[in-house]
Protein backbone atom coordinates (compact mmCIF):
# COMPACT_ATOMS: atom_id res chain seq x y z
CA UNK A 1 0.00 0.00 0.00
CA UNK A 2 1.27 3.38 -0.90
CA UNK A 3 0.06 6.39 0.75
CA UNK A 4 0.79 10.04 -1.22
CA UNK A 5 0.80 13.29 0.98
CA UNK A 6 2.53 16.42 0.02
CA UNK A 7 5.97 17.17 0.25
CA UNK A 8 5.89 18.95 3.33
CA UNK A 9 3.87 16.79 5.16
CA UNK A 10 6.26 14.32 4.22
CA UNK A 11 9.25 16.24 5.51
CA UNK A 12 7.37 16.46 8.92
CA UNK A 13 6.60 12.90 8.69
CA UNK A 14 10.70 11.69 7.85
CA UNK A 15 11.27 13.46 11.07
CA UNK A 16 8.64 12.76 13.46
CA UNK A 17 8.92 9.13 12.31
CA UNK A 18 12.86 8.84 12.64
CA UNK A 19 13.03 7.87 9.31
CA UNK A 20 16.23 6.48 8.25
CA UNK A 21 16.15 6.04 4.60
CA UNK A 22 14.32 7.49 1.49
CA UNK A 23 14.02 6.04 -1.82
CA UNK A 24 13.79 8.05 -5.39
CA UNK A 25 11.98 6.15 -8.44
CA UNK A 26 11.76 7.43 -11.73
CA UNK A 27 8.08 6.48 -12.33
CA UNK A 28 7.40 7.78 -15.39
CA UNK A 29 8.85 9.81 -18.70
CA UNK A 30 6.91 11.98 -20.96
CA UNK A 31 8.51 13.95 -23.36
CA UNK A 32 6.06 16.80 -23.90
CA UNK A 33 7.05 18.54 -26.80
CA UNK A 34 10.24 17.42 -29.27
CA UNK A 35 13.15 19.27 -27.42
CA UNK A 36 12.15 18.74 -23.62
CA UNK A 37 10.65 15.57 -21.48
CA UNK A 38 9.09 15.36 -18.37
CA UNK A 39 10.45 12.97 -15.13
CA UNK A 40 7.95 11.79 -12.65
CA UNK A 41 9.80 11.05 -9.64
CA UNK A 42 8.41 9.26 -6.18
CA UNK A 43 10.24 10.09 -3.14
CA UNK A 44 9.45 7.18 -0.66
CA UNK A 45 10.17 5.78 2.65
CA UNK A 46 9.08 2.56 4.02
CA UNK A 47 7.21 2.23 7.70
CA UNK A 48 5.70 -0.45 9.14
CA UNK A 49 4.59 -2.25 6.11
CA UNK A 50 3.31 1.10 4.30
CA UNK A 51 5.02 3.23 1.63
CA UNK A 52 4.55 7.05 2.11
CA UNK A 53 5.74 9.54 -0.34
CA UNK A 54 4.97 12.62 -3.05
CA UNK A 55 5.30 12.83 -6.26
CA UNK A 56 7.45 15.25 -8.41
CA UNK A 57 7.87 16.49 -11.87
CA UNK A 58 11.22 17.10 -13.32
CA UNK A 59 11.64 18.84 -16.66
CA UNK A 60 14.99 18.11 -18.66
CA UNK A 61 16.11 19.00 -22.54
CA UNK A 62 16.40 16.77 -25.29
CA UNK A 63 15.65 16.49 -28.99
CA UNK A 64 13.37 13.62 -29.88
CA UNK A 65 11.59 12.62 -33.45
CA UNK A 66 8.61 11.00 -32.38
CA UNK A 67 8.27 13.06 -28.76
CA UNK A 68 4.23 11.89 -28.01
CA UNK A 69 4.99 8.01 -28.25
CA UNK A 70 8.49 8.32 -26.22
CA UNK A 71 8.55 5.89 -23.21
CA UNK A 72 11.92 6.27 -20.48
CA UNK A 73 13.27 2.82 -18.80
CA UNK A 74 16.07 3.13 -16.17
CA UNK A 75 18.34 0.98 -14.80
CA UNK A 76 21.57 0.21 -13.03
CA UNK A 77 24.77 -1.41 -15.07
CA UNK A 78 27.00 -3.33 -13.74
CA UNK A 79 28.97 -0.30 -12.44
CA UNK A 80 26.50 1.42 -10.37
CA UNK A 81 25.55 3.88 -12.52
CA UNK A 82 21.79 4.86 -13.32
CA UNK A 83 21.33 3.91 -17.24
CA UNK A 84 18.20 5.80 -18.92
CA UNK A 85 16.59 4.67 -22.07
CA UNK A 86 13.55 5.78 -24.25
CA UNK A 87 12.24 4.15 -26.64
CA UNK A 88 9.95 5.84 -29.16
CA UNK A 89 7.29 4.40 -31.45
CA UNK A 90 8.21 3.95 -35.04
CA UNK A 91 6.11 5.77 -37.75
CA UNK A 92 6.34 3.31 -40.12
CA UNK A 93 5.37 0.13 -37.76
CA UNK A 94 7.13 -2.37 -36.58
CA UNK A 95 10.03 -2.29 -33.51
CA UNK A 96 10.27 0.70 -31.36
CA UNK A 97 13.35 2.94 -31.66
CA UNK A 98 16.10 2.93 -28.79
CA UNK A 99 16.96 6.31 -27.78
CA UNK A 100 19.90 6.41 -25.64
CA UNK A 101 20.32 8.70 -23.11
CA UNK A 102 23.75 10.28 -23.23
CA UNK A 103 25.62 9.73 -19.73
CA UNK A 104 26.11 13.92 -19.10
CA UNK A 105 22.32 14.04 -19.43
CA UNK A 106 21.75 10.83 -16.98
CA UNK A 107 24.11 12.38 -14.45
CA UNK A 108 22.14 15.73 -14.38
CA UNK A 109 18.71 14.03 -13.47
CA UNK A 110 20.31 12.03 -10.84
CA UNK A 111 21.94 14.68 -9.62
CA UNK A 112 18.59 16.88 -9.73
CA UNK A 113 16.40 14.16 -8.46
CA UNK A 114 18.63 14.06 -5.12
CA UNK A 115 19.56 17.31 -4.86
CA UNK A 116 16.00 18.26 -4.92
CA UNK A 117 15.08 16.43 -1.60
CA UNK A 118 17.51 17.02 1.24
CA UNK A 119 16.84 15.87 5.01
CA UNK A 120 19.78 16.29 7.26
CA UNK A 121 20.97 12.81 7.99
CA UNK A 122 19.05 10.47 5.52
CA UNK A 123 20.16 9.35 3.13
CA UNK A 124 18.67 9.21 -0.30
CA UNK A 125 18.73 5.92 -2.35
CA UNK A 126 18.16 6.21 -6.46
CA UNK A 127 15.85 3.28 -6.63
CA UNK A 128 13.86 2.09 -10.02
CA UNK A 129 10.76 0.94 -10.30
CA UNK A 130 9.72 -2.40 -11.74
CA UNK B 1 -4.37 -3.82 10.09
CA UNK B 2 -6.71 -1.47 10.43
CA UNK B 3 -9.06 -0.66 13.89
CA UNK B 4 -12.07 1.38 13.61
CA UNK B 5 -12.67 3.25 16.68
CA UNK B 6 -14.93 6.32 17.31
CA UNK B 7 -13.82 10.18 16.76
CA UNK B 8 -13.96 10.79 20.80
CA UNK B 9 -11.78 7.44 21.31
CA UNK B 10 -9.34 8.31 18.53
CA UNK B 11 -8.76 12.08 19.89
CA UNK B 12 -8.39 10.53 23.20
CA UNK B 13 -5.80 8.25 21.74
CA UNK B 14 -3.91 10.46 19.89
CA UNK B 15 -3.31 12.28 23.05
CA UNK B 16 -2.26 9.14 24.87
CA UNK B 17 -0.07 7.64 22.40
CA UNK B 18 1.61 11.18 21.53
CA UNK B 19 0.71 10.45 17.46
CA UNK B 20 2.58 13.40 15.81
CA UNK B 21 0.69 13.06 12.32
CA UNK B 22 -2.98 11.94 11.18
CA UNK B 23 -3.58 10.95 7.59
CA UNK B 24 -6.86 11.67 5.73
CA UNK B 25 -7.90 9.99 2.91
CA UNK B 26 -11.89 10.13 1.30
CA UNK B 27 -12.99 6.15 0.29
CA UNK B 28 -16.30 6.62 -1.71
CA UNK B 29 -17.40 9.26 -3.50
CA UNK B 30 -21.03 8.98 -4.09
CA UNK B 31 -22.63 11.48 -6.55
CA UNK B 32 -26.65 11.74 -4.72
CA UNK B 33 -27.61 13.86 -7.94
CA UNK B 34 -26.85 16.30 -10.64
CA UNK B 35 -26.15 18.64 -8.08
CA UNK B 36 -23.82 17.51 -5.15
CA UNK B 37 -21.52 14.47 -4.28
CA UNK B 38 -20.62 12.90 -0.66
CA UNK B 39 -17.03 12.07 0.41
CA UNK B 40 -16.49 9.20 2.59
CA UNK B 41 -13.23 10.25 4.69
CA UNK B 42 -10.99 7.96 6.97
CA UNK B 43 -8.95 9.34 9.92
CA UNK B 44 -6.05 7.70 10.36
CA UNK B 45 -2.66 7.30 12.74
CA UNK B 46 -0.19 4.76 13.13
CA UNK B 47 0.90 3.20 15.87
CA UNK B 48 2.92 0.07 16.51
CA UNK B 49 2.57 -0.76 12.44
CA UNK B 50 -1.44 -0.60 13.18
CA UNK B 51 -3.33 2.19 11.85
CA UNK B 52 -6.33 3.35 13.78
CA UNK B 53 -9.33 4.97 11.74
CA UNK B 54 -12.57 6.89 12.55
CA UNK B 55 -14.73 7.62 9.51
CA UNK B 56 -17.11 10.63 8.64
CA UNK B 57 -19.04 11.37 5.97
CA UNK B 58 -19.08 15.40 3.85
CA UNK B 59 -21.42 16.43 1.36
CA UNK B 60 -20.57 19.46 -1.38
CA UNK B 61 -21.92 21.07 -4.23
CA UNK B 62 -21.13 20.60 -7.73
CA UNK B 63 -23.27 20.62 -11.04
CA UNK B 64 -23.19 17.11 -12.40
CA UNK B 65 -26.05 17.42 -15.11
CA UNK B 66 -24.08 17.07 -18.32
CA UNK B 67 -22.22 13.73 -17.06
CA UNK B 68 -23.39 9.85 -16.46
CA UNK B 69 -23.75 9.42 -13.23
CA UNK B 70 -23.20 5.55 -13.83
CA UNK B 71 -19.48 5.52 -15.20
CA UNK B 72 -18.07 8.03 -13.74
CA UNK B 73 -15.92 8.59 -9.96
CA UNK B 74 -14.46 11.21 -8.31
CA UNK B 75 -10.38 11.51 -8.05
CA UNK B 76 -7.66 13.35 -6.91
CA UNK B 77 -4.80 14.18 -7.35
CA UNK B 78 -1.69 16.71 -5.71
CA UNK B 79 0.22 18.88 -8.40
CA UNK B 80 2.79 21.53 -6.97
CA UNK B 81 1.44 20.64 -3.18
CA UNK B 82 -2.34 21.52 -4.06
CA UNK B 83 -5.40 19.13 -3.81
CA UNK B 84 -7.05 18.56 -7.38
CA UNK B 85 -10.44 16.69 -8.09
CA UNK B 86 -11.63 15.78 -11.30
CA UNK B 87 -13.94 13.18 -12.85
CA UNK B 88 -12.78 9.71 -13.94
CA UNK B 89 -14.45 7.56 -16.52
CA UNK B 90 -14.68 4.24 -14.22
CA UNK B 91 -14.40 1.75 -17.22
CA UNK B 92 -11.27 3.61 -19.37
CA UNK B 93 -9.58 5.07 -16.15
CA UNK B 94 -9.62 8.29 -18.54
CA UNK B 95 -9.89 11.60 -16.91
CA UNK B 96 -12.86 13.37 -18.44
CA UNK B 97 -12.75 17.48 -18.74
CA UNK B 98 -10.84 19.64 -16.64
CA UNK B 99 -9.80 19.79 -12.51
CA UNK B 100 -12.66 20.92 -10.83
CA UNK B 101 -12.49 25.01 -9.84
CA UNK B 102 -9.91 25.50 -7.40
CA UNK B 103 -12.35 27.06 -5.69
CA UNK B 104 -14.44 23.59 -4.64
CA UNK B 105 -10.67 21.76 -4.32
CA UNK B 106 -9.26 23.97 -1.06
CA UNK B 107 -13.20 24.05 0.18
CA UNK B 108 -12.98 20.01 -0.22
CA UNK B 109 -9.37 19.80 1.46
CA UNK B 110 -9.88 22.57 4.37
CA UNK B 111 -13.38 21.22 4.95
CA UNK B 112 -11.83 17.96 5.98
CA UNK B 113 -8.46 18.68 7.13
CA UNK B 114 -10.37 21.06 9.89
CA UNK B 115 -12.67 18.38 10.96
CA UNK B 116 -10.35 17.35 13.35
CA UNK B 117 -7.89 19.97 15.71
CA UNK B 118 -5.21 18.54 17.99
CA UNK B 119 -2.43 20.09 19.83
CA UNK B 120 0.84 19.43 18.18
CA UNK B 121 -0.77 16.59 15.70
CA UNK B 122 -0.39 17.26 12.01
CA UNK B 123 -3.10 16.54 9.84
CA UNK B 124 -1.97 15.34 6.44
CA UNK B 125 -4.72 14.95 3.33
CA UNK B 126 -3.11 12.06 1.73
CA UNK B 127 -4.22 9.66 -1.19
CA UNK B 128 -4.34 5.51 -1.58
CA UNK B 129 -2.90 3.44 -3.96
CA UNK B 130 -2.47 0.08 -4.57
CA UNK B 131 1.27 -1.28 -5.50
Amino acid sequence: MHIFIKKRDFEYFVKSYEVKVIFAKIMKGVSVKSDKFTLTVRYECFVNGTFFGFEQNFDFKHDFQNPEQTIFYSCFNLDEQLELTAYSANPNGGKDIKIQIHEELTNKIVKTILEEFQIEGIPICFAFAT
Amino acid sequence: MHIFIKKEDFEYFLRRKKVDTVFVYSVFRIMNSNKNFTLAVFYECLVEGKFFTFGQEFAFDYDFSSENLKNIEIKSVFIEERLLLYIENKMTNKQIRDYFPNELSSKVESTILNFIQIDGVRVCFSIKRKG
